[in-house]
């Protein structure tokens, strides 16, 4: 098989509020390989938030490795970690966090905004990701005119348009109706079997998890 | 300039392409308008305020030196006084010690083409229709030669007046105007104070000079004003012009003086003169460094205001950066870097006092056109000036006052922490 998209070996995180250490991860190791969509499943207090930080490259590790597309990512600079998270990885959360005073383009086109791209660019490629996911007719709309599922499916397409080697999702359907929670879960699940990319999701509804090819479930720092 | 700056540190690393920068910044500014222009008000004040006092001082400073120019390099003034070279129009508080034969001394030993005395005082004059409250001034047969001045009725004060203390009068064209109208003032008598004098001649309009407004004077012979009005054998200024260079004709006029008031001053010490020898251009300089320090007096008063706009602006952009946390945090998580974030936050600020600044150089050069207006109404000869120099640093002001007061705030934005501040309700 391929080498995996994110390796992870022997993570560690302890969270220090003064006098008092509290552990989060005890030595987590995992692999993702492109192309699978990957549930990550664990109660509140376990970890796996702590864990979605550290690869989705916003939080550091203790100690461990891992590697992100073939790039150690533990050694990295703050400029060089902002600049992978612009080109390999897209954001979908559970509070959607769309811009309330930009259009649903001009929301969708804002990663592209620092990647440097003409405007023309720009507005073609979030066009188009806007139409796969059903959006179309909506691109001139405030967030606030949209329904939470609308909304989710703008974050969806805001997470694609600098077409990312991973997507990570946290909690997507944590503020959806089960219609809404159903659609964004089938896209999810189409970004993967048809277009080939790679999803991580943390959710801690069965449900939600069973879309994924495989749960990872997470314990008390522990995968289990 | 600003647009400059950021674009050049732009060019030099990867990061979000200037225009698409300046977007994002006028963008959030523009959707929150009354905000911004409710913070840019102080800017507008402070940036105002710089400009109308630079202008008001800039137009006390013109209208006090063309008070004391024009009256040609040449000119040299003798006064009573001690000091190291002090100048400034004649005072009271001092003991008036040139006298008549000082001028002649002058007039026969120095290098002047015409010595002038002038004793002043400022008493009633009345005529039969109406009486007045103006400056009087005893000249003598060459006062028009120092001050040149058109005679349009009548004649001026001549010698044989001076030698005989005639009871004759000249009048300024005002005051000729004021007491007799349409009426001819020539062979006219009228009362300066007690002294009944006819008036002799008429002189054309003149203007101010000396802060004092010549038009309304009354001149009598130099004799009759010392010792029929005012009972003194004191001159309050002797001005002459001189012959060749004027800082050698200044040597000359103080060693004469020197001589006739029986002075011991080898050293040639001011201090220990008992008169004041000063040009023109000694007036022109001291007036010259006022005017610079009342300029710079006003101008820092009013940038406290500015100092106060710039607290507001930064007051506000800090406002702005908790209520963006989560955009903040979004950003961030995307892939926007530092100081992508700390650009955007403080081109908003220095857009914000740029405009500012626009707008309170606008402000500011209509009211100072207003107070120059209204000032010209009380002040004859002020006129409106606008530095340019006062322009380009109000400019580089407000932009400074931006980077300054904007960069904590942006730095306080490029910090946050992307987790953090997604999760901040």
């Amino acid at each position: 098989m391929s080498i995996p998209l994110i390796r992870v070996h022997g993570i560690t995180k302890t969270y220090k509020n003064g006098e008092v250490e509290t552990p989060v991860l005890h030595g987590v190791s995992l692999d993702v390989h492109t192309g699978e969509f990957v549930s990550l499943m664990g109660p509140s207090g376990s970890g796996k938030s702590t864990l979605m930080h550290i690869l989705s490259l916003l939080d550091r590790p203790d100690a461990g490795s891992y590697q992100l597309d073939e790039v150690d990512t533990v050694t990295l600079d703050e400029v060089a970690r902002a600049s992978l998270r612009l080109q390999k990885i897209g954001f979908v959360f559970q509070a959607f966090h769309l811009l309330p005073r930009l259009s649903v383009l001009e929301n969708v086109t804002l990663p592209l905004l620092y990647a440097e791209m003409p405007e023309a660019e720009r507005v073609a490629r979030a066009k188009a990701v806007l139409a796969d996911v059903g959006l179309s007719d909506r691109e001139s709309y405030l967030p606030s005119q949209l329904s939470g599922g609308q909304k989710q499916r703008v974050a969806i397409a805001r997470a694609l348009v600098n077409d990312p080697a991973v997507i990570f999702a946290d909690e997507p359907t944590g503020n959806l109706d089960s219609v809404s929670s159903r659609q964004v879960l089938e896209i999810l699940r189409d970004l993967t079997k048809k277009h080939g990319r790679t999803v991580v999701m943390v959710t801690h509804e069965e449900e939600a998890a069973a879309y994924g090819d495989r749960v990872i479930r997470i314990r008390d720092g522990y995968i289990i | 300039m600003a647009i400059a700056l950021f674009a050049s540190a732009t060019a030099t690393s990867s990061n979000m392409r200037s225009l698409d920068l300046l977007r994002t910044s006028t963008d959030s500014l523009r959707r929150n308008t009354s905000r911004s222009l409710l913070t840019v008000l102080g800017i507008v004040i402070g940036i105002g305020a710089v400009i109308l006092m630079l202008s008001i001082g800039q137009g006390a400073q013109g209208y006090v030196l063309s008070q004391v120019s024009d009256l040609g390099s040449d000119l040299v003034f003798v006064e009573a006084g001690n000091g190291g070279g002090s100048s400034g129009p004649p005072s009271p508080f001092i003991e008036q010690t040139i006298t008549l034969d000082d001028a002649k001394a002058l007039e026969e030993d120095g290098p002047f083409s015409f010595v002038s005395s002038v004793v002043i005082t400022t008493t009633t004059v009345s005529a039969e229709q109406d009486s007045t409250f103006t400056d009087i001034a005893g000249v003598d047969q060459y006062q028009l030669d120092v001050f040149p001045a058109d005679v349009v009725s009548g004649r001026f004060i001549e010698g044989e007046d001076v030698d005989s203390h005639a009871r004759v009068a000249v009048l300024g064209s005002e005051i000729a105007e004021q007491l007799f109208g349409d009426q001819d003032p020539i062979g006219e008598r009228i009362e300066v104070k007690n002294l009944s004098v006819r008036v002799i001649g008429v002189l054309g309009e003149q203007g101010s000079k000396f802060f004092s407004n010549l038009d309304k004077r009354v001149y009598l012979p130099v004799t009759t004003a010392q010792r029929e009005l005012l009972g003194v054998t004191y001159v309050n200024y002797i001005s002459a012009r001189s012959i060749g260079d004027i800082e050698s004709a200044k040597e000359d006029a103080r060693a004469i003086l020197r001589d006739a008031h029986n002075l011991d001053n080898p050293e040639q010490d001011l201090a220990k003169d008992d008169f004041i020898v000063s040009s023109q251009s000694d007036a022109v300089a001291i007036i010259g460094g006022v005017g610079f320090a009342l300029t710079l007096l006003l101008a820092s008063i009013a940038a406290i205001s500015l100092l106060v706009g710039g607290i507001g602006i930064m007051n506000i952009m800090l406002v702005s950066v908790t209520e963006r946390t989560r955009e903040i945090g979004l950003r961030k998580a995307i892939g926007a870097t530092e100081s992508e974030v700390l650009r955007q936050f403080l081109l908003e600020a220095v857009i914000l006092t740029m405009f500012g600044g626009v707008i309170g150089i606008v402000g500011g050069v209509g009211t100072s056109a207003l107070a120059a207006a209204v000032l010209s109404q009380f002040v004859e000869g002020w006129q409106f000036i606008i530095p340019p120099s006062a322009v380009i640093a109000s400019v580089a002001v407000a932009t400074l006052v931006g980077i300054a007061f904007g960069y904590y705030p942006a730095r306080r934005a490029a910090r946050l922490d992307p987790i953090e501040a997604l999760r901040y309700e």
